[in-house]
């Protein structure tokens, strides 16, 4: 295989892909960076804000992307002929 | 009866249902192979893998280091989203089932054979091996200290440290040697259910303790300590520098990478048996912790004041002092479940290692199987007493040593994506040993630095050569933007790997992963 024929894997290639790495990189930004806009001694129900701030994330984070990733392994059967 | 005999009753219970589970005729198998000992040949369906993979993740920092994280820094520890989601969505489902993908296709028993096959077999293996060995072996010593500190507590004492230390010992060698990766595959699925189940039984416990529940909780934690209620923490720990690169540098990017990922990776029935868990563990990673601070706020609030390791041990000074004996046995036994699930798939793991990677390519080639999963059973033995003995040893060093672990791993992660996700990069074997000895160098320099070891007649500082700016960001991190333009720029100008090899290994990758449309 040459160069110029090898598949770059590191780009998502279909449009669930794309989604798949959308909300990743969207979600994870709300945790990471995001956080820090809510950093106030406040409770939600009992609970620190930041943590629920940051647990409620995650949890946005799993659903979405198991969304997306359940369609991308369909999609990727269909291409199979599965 | 005195209050410890119930602890003691609920920890023989569950020691005898660990080691039925892993020495049961389903940790059985007719062939006697290094590939179906160290590894399931077969491969594992989802449901135990799912249960495999999540308890076996999970270290003695889930009971009770979690609760003292919570309870030293507060909030800071709601960092724990970032590594429990990123790890499974990010790492298991894109280089985790890629793994599973070279491990089936070319039956990869360790995480050196995936690297050998792609980049040249010879000293690199046994270098390859031995470095990711000595990163291991602080993990898993620090694995074990927070447990037996629980079971010491939780019977008053009656069961002493060393003991503690012994008695885990003693069954993750009996299970282990007994039936390899299905005795820990199989104790790791009843041990993932029973961390669990204590874990959430501990949180609604400690909720009984108030008038009010949770808000009066939040209100007590408000008037005496508001500071561990927000960012960085009554310790000034988590900085935005900190929060920046310790959850993913850190722990994400290499807790999956760890030998014994490796070990489960291989052991999956397929590539979307991986995907799958990938898709879907972190709900059970992330659970685990939600109820950690619960327990954490409830610690501090009957006992404020403690710093250290008394703030790590805050957890069993609570259950010892106001649980029920035999509420406190489920909940000791909920953090041997936790130290014991990663102990017993290191151990394993790290004996794959030692037998294939440098017993069966260096000292004894072309012996039988049975000889070499012999050796392998020795390994388990040596590493079990290695571990137990450190343990022993009270160096007060667990913390650094699980960070030393961490900044090690995370240098072989561009030799593993350099493998499994084909790119338009080159990447070499000199340029990844290259990259992993400095970026270590690097990260030891920003862990180490500043310290002193006490080593009784010898007293050592280590200078700390950082600037104050960098040494704020996580060792790993620090050691990774090290390594990789160290690994890409040495790879333009040495050797390239055997280009039959790469083709190879990137057809098998481009089959599953870039399959043409039909």
């Amino acid at each position: 295989m040459t160069e110029s024929e090898q598949q770059n894997h590191l780009v998502p290639r279909t449009l669930w892909e794309k989604l798949y790495l959308g909300w990743f990189l969207f979600c994870f930004f709300m945790v990471w960076v995001g956080t820090w806009a809510v950093n106030e001694p406040v409770a939600v129900l009992g609970m620190p804000l930041v943590y629920v701030w940051c647990s409620g994330w995650g949890i946005v984070w799993l659903f979405g992307c198991m969304f997306f990733g359940l369609k991308i392994e369909a999609a990727a059967a269909a291409a199979k002929g599965e | 009866m005195e209050s410890w005999h119930y602890t003691v009753i609920i920890v023989a219970i569950y020691a005898a249902l660990i080691l039925w589970v892993g020495t049961g005729r389903w940790t059985r198998v007719g062939r006697v192979a290094m590939d179906d000992y160290f590894k399931v040949a077969p491969g594992f369906g989802f449901i135990v893998l799912y249960l495999g993979i999540a308890g076996g993740f999970h270290t003695a920092f889930a009971i009770p280091g979690s609760m003292g994280f919570y309870y030293t820094h507060g909030v800071a520890f709601a960092a724990n989203v970032l590594w429990t989601v990123f790890t499974p969505l990010g790492v298991i489902y894109f280089i985790g089932s890629r793994i599973t993908c070279l491990g089936r296709k070319f039956n990869y028993i360790t995480p050196t054979d995936l690297l050998v096959d792609y980049f040249g077999e010879g000293k690199f293996r046994a270098f390859s091996a031995l470095f990711m060995l000595s990163c291991c072996i602080p993990l898993m010593t620090a694995n074990v200290t927070g447990p037996a500190r629980l079971l010491s507590s939780g019977t008053e004492g009656n069961i002493p440290y060393l003991g503690a230390l012994l008695i885990m010992g003693v069954m993750v060698t009996i299970y282990v040697t007994s039936s390899g990766i299905r005795g820990v595959t199989w104790t790791t699925v009843a041990q993932a259910i029973w961390m669990f189940v204590a874990v959430w039984a501990a949180a609604f416990w400690c909720l009984t303790l108030f008038d009010g529940g949770m808000s009066t909780l939040f209100d007590a934690i408000q008037e005496t300590e508001p500071e561990l209620l927000t960012l960085p923490g009554p310790q000034g720990l988590a900085t935005p520098q900190w929060w920046a690169t310790f959850p993913v540098f850190g722990i994400a990017l290499y807790w999956a990478i760890l030998p014994r990922g490796f070990l489960f990776f291989y052991s999956a029935r397929d590539v979307q048996t991986t995907r799958k868990i990938g898709l879907t563990v972190g709900f059970y990673l992330m659970a685990l912790y939600v109820p950690s601070m619960v327990i954490g706020f409830t610690a501090f609030y009957f006992f404020p004041g403690l710093t250290g390791g008394d703030a790590d041990n805050s957890f069993p000074l609570l259950l010892a002092t106001y649980a029920p004996a035999w509420f406190a046995g489920l909940i000791v036994a909920g953090g041997l479940a936790a130290g014991m699930s990663s102990m017993d798939a290191d151990t394993n793991a790290n004996s794959a290692m030692l037998t294939k990677d440098v017993y069966a390519s260096f000292i004894k080639k072309d012996a039988s199987d049975r000889h070499y999963i012999s050796v392998g059973r020795i390994f388990v033995v040596i590493l079990v007493a290695i571990t137990v003995w450190a343990a022993a040893y009270n160096w007060g060093l667990v913390v650094l040593m699980i960070g030393v672990t961490a900044a090690m791993i995370t240098q072989i992660l561009p030799a593993v994506i350099a493998v499994t996700v084909p790119m338009p990069l080159r990447f070499t074997k000199a340029g990844v040993t290259t990259g992993m000895i400095i970026g270590l160098a690097a990260s030891m320099t920003a862990l180490l630095g500043g310290q002193s070891f006490d080593f009784g007649a010898l007293q050592v500082t280590v200078p700390n050569l950082l600037p104050e700016s960098l040494a704020r960001f996580d060792a790993a991190f620090i050691g990774l933007a090290v390594n990789v333009p160290i690994t890409l720029i040495v790879s333009q100008f040495t050797e390239p790997p055997d280009p039959a090899a790469v083709a190879r290994i990137h057809g098998a990758l481009n089959d599953e992963f870039r399959p043409k449309r039909t």
